[in-house]
């Protein structure tokens, strides 16, 4: 029991760590130096990474994992007061937009998911992440219909889009780096 | 095959290396990934190990110079990767 439930408590450790990252370090940054939309949507959104890490590798369950660190964010981190009545949609959005697109890819005869492939390759991890964040970026501008200027709609919906998949290139090197460190202090 | 943890963070070690491999910063050299994945090759198992004849007998290797060989063998020896088995000039490998 504890073998599986402790690959889902480092997902959720990891997806709550990095979004404190972002709205306590990130998003004050980009809100000084950045465009009008930002408060709303980030140029570098790392916690995507995780979203796609976590789902690749732990399957759809992974959903559990990551919604209630969104939870704990959206409503008691960084509650958006805009938000009345659709507090609980971008949670669920957020969590659940890397399932979507792995189980679209399913859908359509490619399976992504780490069980799936003998191999694994960065390239097609990246194009679900890209496929994850075009979701979460129509979904969540949606939500936000109303909430602000329609002509900054597609520029809320480019952050977004732009924001996961820099994140994700991103956070994929940074990560590369701190594994190549790791093996450089082992060898010493 | 059952996705245990160490299975799994092996995948996420795997990916990693894929990206450092298409920029060009892969910790193994061309050669030092011939020689690895040949003694993969010639390894009957994870413990079993591989005399200096088979690996030079490998089709792969059989165009690498020797001296770059032996080079690669204790570069791969360094890292890790591979280990000697067995006395001085016993001539044999196995997977690190």
């Amino acid at each position: 029991m504890t073998t599986k439930i402790t690959p889902l408590i480092i997902a959720f450790g990891c997806y709550l760590a990095l979004h404190f990252l972002q709205f306590f370090v990130i998003f004050p940054l980009e809100s000084k130096y950045g465009s009008n939309v930002t408060w709303l949507a980030s140029l570098f959104f790392f916690p995507h990474l995780v979203r796609v890490l976590a789902v690749w590798m732990l399957g759809p369950l992974a959903f559990f994992a990551l919604l209630p660190a969104d939870i704990i964010i959206h409503f008691f981190i960084h509650p958006d007061p805009q938000l009345a009545g659709r507090h609980m949609i971008i949670p669920i959005v957020g969590s659940g937009c890397a399932v979507i697109a792995f189980e679209l890819f399913k859908l359509s005869g490619i399976n992504f998911y780490m069980t799936a492939t003998s191999i694994s390759n960065w390239r097609p991890l990246f194009l679900v992440g890209a496929i994850a964040s075009v979701i979460n970026s129509i979904m969540s501008s949606l939500v936000y219909q109303g909430l602000i200027m329609p002509e900054e709609t597609l520029l809320l919906l480019g952050n977004y889009l732009v924001g996961d998949i820099l994140g994700l290139f991103i956070g994929l090197l940074v990560l590369m780096g701190l594994i190549r460190l790791l093996r450089l202090n082992a060898a010493r | 095959m059952k996705e245990t943890q160490p299975l799994r963070f092996a995948r996420l070690l795997q990916m990693v290396r894929s990206m450092e491999a298409d920029m060009g910063i892969s910790a193994l050299n061309k050669s030092e990934k011939v020689l690895f994945t040949c003694v993969g090759d010639l390894c009957l198992g994870a413990d079993s190990p591989v005399n200096l004849i088979q690996i030079f007998a490998h089709p792969d290797v059989k165009k690498m110079p020797q001296v770059t060989v032996y080079k690669c063998l204790r570069d791969l020896r360094a890292k890790g990767l591979l280990e000697h088995v067995g006395g001085r000039g016993s001539g044999l490998y196995r997977l690190g």
